[in-house]
């Protein structure tokens, strides 16, 4: 197990170069100078100028490249351009909630997806599993924003159930539980909008999956020593379908993420996704490349996770 | 007895309920929820106008003067000012006691830093303030500027655009473009700054000692951050936000918002903006001005009006907005007649080739802005009809800058400008050769006419009204001649507010001004 992690982590350093040199001169390509950007309408020449300088907007890019690394190698991101503020201390009050978000999501996918995926399984060819996978497929194929917004106008606007964007109420301050049940009630929507996309994944990885265990012989050999139907399913077919689920949703850990780009946008939620979006409008450049390097980490670190997971349940892919 | 138990623990539980609900809204403060479109990545009125800096730092500070909603000008940090009769020396004499946010006095110290060291130097309106030739502070209630030449519209520009005051001895010796009250500003308004929470929201908390006595009525005023303009209009309609001002509440929302009951629609009575397009004169074929006119005569601008602005929109003749005191209304319109446009494109030699298209137009816009892709279809149609083939280009913000601004690869750039509340505040930096920089928002066709630059600097130190609207008379019969740049319609967008949570003055500019904040007030007040 412990080599399987440092194999993984000596791994992931390579990787993490790439991201840094792809992602330097990728964003650097688009057209558009940061300081116009931020220097709003009509600014002075010498203020453009200073802004320029300010953040070494002036040098050659190879120079811009070899003073970001030399600066990353120690932990400093740099500062961005827009906010003025360090990379990472932007990145790190904002990424709590994408986790808050994303782990919400991914919860709400897992469960919901098996339950469905298995009992698509359990009848397969019957018109619930018609039902089921009809309604991934839809799910699947479905733009988020789109699902967002009629959730947000359904549950939000008509029907005044739920707020409609942001965090927390702005009218009210909140504290303790009840603080937790704000974030809660404003949670809902994004995160099963955020949700949506990945439960019908898992739910149709995990049929298949299931559907190939129940027909292994040792279903057959379980059967005919008069196990229960409850404790083949969950007992012994699942158990070796699971590996399947675990993977599918490390996989997607990085679609779930970029997915909150969309949906941070729709439902006003101050995280990581929104940070993405505004960078690459402003030509942030610092900002976008502190933000792509901060969630290639966090995708490879999922990544990592989710195989010592399935190392864990499945001792085949120990050896 | 068992009855009665109950009953007084029903009685118990609900009075603590109520308790509990009333004593939530007894303790809370009262607050005005507005919404802005993005982080603002300054507060810092004297040197950033971006609209999301202008309006996080309206609540935060004042200026000498300021201009109410009927777009007069009242008195501000200054209780009154005397002007001398050669309009050349303005004596400003100001307030007793007004304290900084951070408790320092202010006085005229301040007002002669912020106007002569940052506003003249780096504000993006610095151009309007160029008269002024030194800024005095013989005592620290007296601030008194003395200009090269009499200026009309200084009193406009000291109490909008370039006139905000800021302590020195928070910003004197300082990078300006570093210090950090850009994100902390502190400053003498009717709000304190207290913080920012990226993406998400800024608070502000009522300044006890601001100078207007029971003003604001506010506890708390709170900027919700959304960028999504359907995410924002929602929540406005959920009533999680009070009020939005005009920028951020889009064009198309505003027949539904007009619906909406216990809204309220409000116009500025001093601002006019206009969707207009700068022609890029310096390529052919549009340096020709008889191409220019040929899209006058062949875009049906009433149509654009009525389909893209329902009922909000004027037309625009000329390049200074009808409301204006200096409007001429001696301009004619060039009429909607597309063989004249047909004639014209011959005359000067552009003749239809293959599937009868003359040329095409690089027409860019941002790929957010809803109204100007509407006006690029209404003109694609209209424009193929004279054998011009509009190339509608949307582009993101830094592109849009990049291409339009910087590297001038287009024919036609549009965007909202204001154009108020003095020409030579709103209309003069498109017009004026001097004013010729790779930024948005200035001359950017770029047109250059010395005759043009010569009467603007002869208005400028007119000090009689009338002599200055002939001569402003003038310079528009002389642009509407050349039309670097091509005015679509005229328009006020309202701002909207939520009157059963409160009432006051709002967008009495084009974004909320201190005015808006220092007088709003719950409803029932």
């Amino acid at each position: 197990m412990l080599k399987l992690l440092l194999r993984r982590l000596a791994m992931s350093l390579p990787l993490v170069f790439a991201v840094v040199t792809l992602t330097f001169f990728l964003v650097r390509l688009a057209p558009g100078d940061p300081a116009a950007i931020l220097a709003g309408e009509a600014p002075s020449p010498e203020f453009l100028a200073e802004i320029r300088a300010e953040y070494g907007l002036d040098q050659p890019q190879w120079r811009q490249f070899l003073a970001y690394l030399t600066k990353a190698a120690t932990g400093d991101f740099g500062t961005s351009i827009y906010l003025g503020r360090p990379v990472f201390s932007v990145i790190w009050e904002r990424f709590p909630a994408t986790v808050v978000l994303t782990i919400a999501s991914m919860v709400l996918a897992s469960i919901l997806g098996t339950a469905l995926g298995v009992l698509a399984a359990r009848h397969a060819g019957n018109r619930l599993d018609t039902v089921i996978s009809a309604g991934s497929l839809l799910g699947y194929s479905i733009p988020g924003f789109w699902i967002g917004q009629l959730l947000v106008i359904l549950f939000a606007v008509e029907l005044d159930w739920l707020p409609a964007s942001g965090m927390t109420t702005a009218r009210v301050t909140y504290t303790g539980f009840a603080h937790v049940l704000d974030v809660g009630r404003h949670l809902i929507l994004p995160a099963v909008t955020l949700a949506i996309f990945l439960l019908t994944m898992i739910a149709r990885f995990t049929r298949t999956a299931m559907i190939e265990a129940l027909n292994q012989d040792f279903i057959l050999v379980a059967t005919a020593k008069g196990v229960s139907p409850r404790r083949l399913l969950w007992h012994h077919a699942f158990r070796n379908a699971v590996v399947t689920t675990v993977t599918v949703i490390g996989l997607e850990f990085g679609a779930v993420l970029s997915g909150t780009v969309v949906v941070e946008i729709v439902f006003g939620w101050p995280g990581l996704g929104r940070v993405f979006y505004d960078a690459i409008n402003r030509r942030d450049f610092p900002l976008l490349t502190g933000a792509f390097i901060f969630s290639s980490v966090v995708v490879i670190a999922a990544n990592t996770v989710s195989d010592l997971v399935c190392a864990a349940l499945d001792p085949r892919i120990r050896r | 007895m068992v009855a009665n138990t109950v009953s007084r623990r029903g009685a118990f539980g609900l009075g603590a309920g109520l308790a509990a609900a009333s004593g939530a809204r007894a303790a809370d403060p009262k607050r005005i929820i507005g919404v802005i479109e993005e982080d603002p990545p300054f507060m810092n009125l004297a040197i950033s106008s971006g609209i999301s800096s202008s309006v996080a730092s309206a609540p935060v500070y004042s200026a000498l003067t300021r201009m109410d909603a009927k777009g007069d000008i009242t008195g501000d940090l200054a209780e009154r000012w005397d002007i001398s009769p050669d309009g050349k020396t303005y004596t400003f004499h100001l307030r007793e006691g007004v304290t900084w946010h951070d408790g320092r006095p202010f006085t005229s110290a301040d007002a002669q830093f912020s106007l002569g060291e940052l506003n003249s130097k780096l504000n993006p309106y610095r151009g309007a303030l160029k008269s002024i030739d030194s800024i005095d502070a013989p005592d620290p209630r007296t601030v008194v500027l003395k200009l090269k030449n009499p200026q009309a519209s200084l009193m406009v520009s000291l109490g909008n655009f370039c006139g905000a005051i800021l302590p020195k001895h928070l910003w004197e010796g300082t990078d300006p473009a570093r210090n950090p009250h850009n994100k902390n500003p502190i400053g003498t308004g009717p709000f304190k700054f207290v913080s920012f929470s990226p993406g998400d929201r800024i608070t502000y908390a009522k300044n006890e000692n601001y100078f207007i006595p029971g003003k604001p009525a506010f506890d708390e005023l709170i900027f919700r951050i959304i960028p999504d303009p359907a995410a924002r209009m929602a929540a406005f309609t959920r009533g999680e936000i009070d009020m939005v001002y005009s920028s951020a509440l889009p064009a198309t929302e505003i027949p539904r918002v007009r619906r909406m009951r216990g809204v309220d629609l409000r116009f500025s009575a001093v601002q006019a903006s206009s969707y207009q397009a700068y022609i890029n004169i310096r390529n052919a074929p549009f340096d020709d001005v008889r191409v220019r006119r040929a899209l006058f005569h062949a875009i049906d601008r009433k149509f654009v009006r009525d389909s893209v602005f329902p009922g909000l929109a004027q037309e625009m003749v000329g390049p200074v907005p009808p409301n204006s005191p200096l409007y001429n209304r001696a301009l004619t319109d060039y009429a909607l007649d597309p063989a004249r446009a047909n004639a014209l494109l011959d005359e000067a030699g552009k003749p239809r080739g293959a599937g009868g298209v003359r040329f095409d137009l690089r027409y860019l816009f941002g790929a957010a802005d809803l109204s100007a892709r509407k006006i690029g279809e209404v003109m694609a149609q209209n424009l193929a009809a004279v054998g011009i083939r509009v190339v509608l280009t949307p582009l993101d913000r830094g592109t849009l800058i990049q291409r339009a601004y910087v590297a001038r690869e287009f024919d036609m750039v549009i965007t909202s400008f204001a154009l108020g509340p003095d020409p030579d505040v709103g209309v003069e930096r498109f017009y004026n050769s001097n004013n010729i920089f790779p930024v948005q928002a200035v001359n950017c066709s770029p047109y250059v006419n010395p005759e043009v630059d010569r009467l603007f600097d002869e208005q400028r130190v007119q000090t009689d009204p009338a002599r200055r609207k002939a001569i402003y008379d003038r310079i528009q019969e002389i642009v509407w001649r050349d039309v670097p740049t091509f005015p679509f319609c005229c328009y006020s967008l309202p701002g909207a507010v939520r009157t059963s949570f409160a009432t006051g003055v709002f967008d009495t500019v084009d974004a909320p001004s201190r005015e808006d904040f220092a007088f709003a007030a719950p409803a029932g007040r």
